[in-house]
């Protein structure tokens, strides 16, 4: 049994580069996916380490070692709460196709009374590899969803109760698995006050006056009027189709990375730091809406200017900043 | 498509050019300053501020042109590739040129001259690359009252002022300007942007761009017209997905140009004939390919055989092709049908039918593929 598990180990020292591929190429998928998903999450990979395939043919009893471990390459989607794990469970479906098998605790039944690790894992075929590389065989990869709540638990599992070099008494060990009520009431607790959040007709204006402020923090600091903002923030919102409003927060990033210089030149000279802005002649360019304001004016100049006057009477703020974008 | 929202102004340099006839024995003198103007707190940024507006609105790209006799494109070029430091003397200058070309029909006013960069990288790259410029502009003075809060004793008040002497004010009108970046000197020629508010049929005043800068307008209203057309009609058949929509679109297209106004307003266009959530993609796709912005004169002259008839062609293959005024005396109409289709209804008395398709040769008959 020992030379056979040699075998496989030369075979997985050789092989390992292109499951280091596999699972770079599955978690750079996923990221973009994310993105369009508007999923927040953290993704990480690895090919699975020598050393611990190695422990983990001896330790098991595989018929078929090479085959048997099936994380050789691995990724790991962490989610901010129980809410977005049927996202990224869905997401990872759309990407790579029906998995080659799942693990969902959430359909198993007669558990109610127990405390275990909630697994949720996928086997997904890898996609093709970049510059040609051929696939090794199988070329799988497993894909772990977790909540950060979990990925704490799991992560202090893995060393204590999973993987353990002395094994611990039997009530520490009930102890840990305790922790996972307290991890089940978290996340319910969190995904309690996010579908609240989703429900604040205000939240899309919330995020994008968070962002302006972001982006306007990078250019300039200063106090402002946090009503004006909101005021025209409305405005900015009113000229979005309900598809883009999303995306529109990552849409301001990447308008304040193309026009840095720019951006930078204006509020140097019409900012809150500067001598128009302390005269307060371009009252807007003081204050964080003037990003989206700026993006609206690139983008959709005739729509922005239309709504701006339905929802405010007349333009002439909204002329100050125009002339200042040029 | 240029954004002038990079251009930025170092100094300023103003001259004083009184109306003059040139068989005044005796014209009041011009006044040329010696050295640039002190700007005080912002007028710097204000000043910017003006000029990127009114070239955004108002712009329209100038060459120079030879046969006009002008000899400032010559100073402009001078100045912008030289590394010396000629700034005043090169506005003094191209003051004196004002003063020297100047009929007594001419208004006469301020000249200011001011140096700036200029982004000139089209829109959407980053890092803009800074391109040594003259800025020229022509105003005439005007007056306002200025109201001051003051103490008369313990009487609060306001102190009230006749002034004379603004310029660029709000609702100010009556200047012209040219822009003109060192990027733009190309084949020995001076290229460049000019903006009048005065404008007539979207051309800056003949005075200012002709006789004074020595330039005239790139593109002929001709060219600019087509392309108007040419860009309008494929931005509805590229992005309108609503077949009447599109018919209603295309129908008002034909009937700009065929309407009696001599100009082209690309954004009045449409903000009288497109839905709100259509102008911008149409206004920019038309900019992108080329017409500008600002107002510019009409000329079918390149286009008028295509205005004849309106063409509706089908999936199916049918075409159909009948006059504009089909539509008002109802004749044809268009209707929405089920899904993505359209009703076409045309009533009238039929004259001819014919067969429609390249006609067929013969083997042998003299095609050049067959020798």
């Amino acid at each position: 049994m020992m030379a056979d598990i040699d075998s496989v180990r030369r075979r997985y020292i050789k092989e390992r580069p292109k499951y280091e591929l596999i699972a770079q190429t599955v978690a750079n998928r996923i990221r973009d996916g994310a993105v369009s998903k508007n999923l927040n999450c953290n993704v990480t990979f690895r090919a699975k380490r020598v050393e611990s395939f190695v422990k983990k043919c001896v330790m098991r009893d595989y018929a078929d070692p090479w085959r048997d471990i099936s994380d050789k390459a691995g990724v790991r989607i962490i989610v901010s709460h129980s809410g977005d794990l049927d996202i990224a469970f869905n997401l990872v479906r759309e990407l790579f196709g029906e998995p080659v098998w799942y693990s969902d605790y959430r359909e198993l039944d007669d558990i109610e009374h127990e405390l275990r690790y909630p697994r949720l894992h996928m086997q997904v075929v890898s996609p093709p590899l970049p510059d040609g590389t051929t696939l090794p065989d199988p070329a799988e990869c497993e894909v772990q969803i977790r909540t950060e709540a979990l990925d704490l638990w799991a992560r202090m599992s893995h060393s204590l109760l999973y993987k353990p070099q002395a094994e611990l008494p039997k009530n520490v060990r009930r102890s840990l698995y305790r922790l996972l009520a307290l991890i089940e009431l978290y996340d319910q607790e969190v995904e309690r006050a996010v579908v609240a959040m989703q429900e604040d007709p205000d939240r899309d204006l919330h995020s994008i006056m968070a962002q302006s402020e972001r982006l306007f923090h990078i250019f300039c600091t200063a106090p402002y009027n946090a009503d004006l903002s909101r005021e025209v923030l409305r405005v900015v919102l009113s000229t979005l189709r309900p598809e883009e409003v999303p995306g529109y927060c990552s849409e301001l990033r990447g308008f304040a990375d193309l026009h840095k210089v720019r951006l930078e030149n204006i509020f140097r000279d019409y900012g809150p730091n500067s001598k128009s802005g302390a005269s307060g002649t371009y009252l807007l360019a003081t204050q964080p809406e003037s990003i989206p304001i700026f993006e609206r004016l690139e983008n959709a100049p005739m729509l922005f200017r239309a709504k701006w006057i339905e929802y405010m009477g007349n333009d002439d703020l909204l002329d100050d900043m125009r002339s200042i974008w040029g | 498509m240029v954004s002038f929202g990079g251009l930025e102004i170092s100094r300023v340099i103003m001259h004083s050019v009184p109306r003059a006839a040139r068989s005044d024995p005796n014209p009041i003198p011009i006044q040329l300053s010696d050295a640039a103007c002190t700007l005080q707190d912002g007028v710097r940024e204000e000043l910017q501020v003006r000029l990127r507006r009114m070239l955004a609105e108002q712009g329209r790209r100038i060459v120079e042109d030879g046969r006009t006799g002008s000899e400032v494109p010559r100073v402009i070029r001078n100045y912008l590739e030289s590394s010396d430091d000629s700034f005043v003397e090169t506005s003094r200058r191209l003051a004196t040129i004002l003063r020297e070309v100047q009929s007594g029909a001419n208004s006469g006013g301020l000249l200011l001259v001011a140096e700036g960069r200029f982004n000139i990288t089209p829109v959407g790259l980053a890092n803009p690359t800074r391109d040594k410029s003259l800025i020229i502009v022509k105003f005439q003075q005007e007056r306002g009252i200025r109201a001051e809060r003051t103490a008369n004793g313990m009487l609060q008040t306001f102190d009230m002022q006749f002034l004379r002497d603004l310029f660029l004010t709000d609702r100010s009108k009556v200047y012209k300007v040219g822009l003109f970046p060192a990027s733009g000197i190309r084949d020995g020629l001076l290229h460049g942007w000019a903006a009048d508010y005065q404008m007539t049929g979207g051309k800056v005043a003949v005075f200012f761009l002709r006789r004074y800068l020595g330039c005239d307008h790139l593109e002929e209203p001709e060219e600019l017209t087509r392309r108007y057309f040419e860009r309008s009609q494929e931005w509805v058949n590229k992005t309108v997905k609503d077949p009447l929509k599109k018919a209603r679109y295309a129908i008002a297209i034909f009937a700009e140009l065929q309407s009696e106004r001599r100009t082209i307003s690309i954004e009045k266009f449409a903000s009288e004939h497109l839905s709100t959530f259509d102008q911008d993609s149409y206004v920019s796709y038309l900019v992108e390919g080329g017409v500008p912005r600002a107002t510019f004169d009409k000329d079918i002259s390149l286009v008028r055989p295509h205005l004849e008839k309106l063409q509706f062609a089908f999936a199916n293959g049918a075409v159909v092709a009948f006059p504009v005024s089909a539509l008002d005396d109802e004749s044809v109409k268009i209707e929405p049908a089920e899904g993505n289709k359209t009703t076409l209804t045309i009533t009238g008395e039929m004259r001819e039918v014919k067969g429609k398709g390249a006609p067929g040769r013969k083997p042998g008959d003299g095609s050049p593929n067959q020798k």
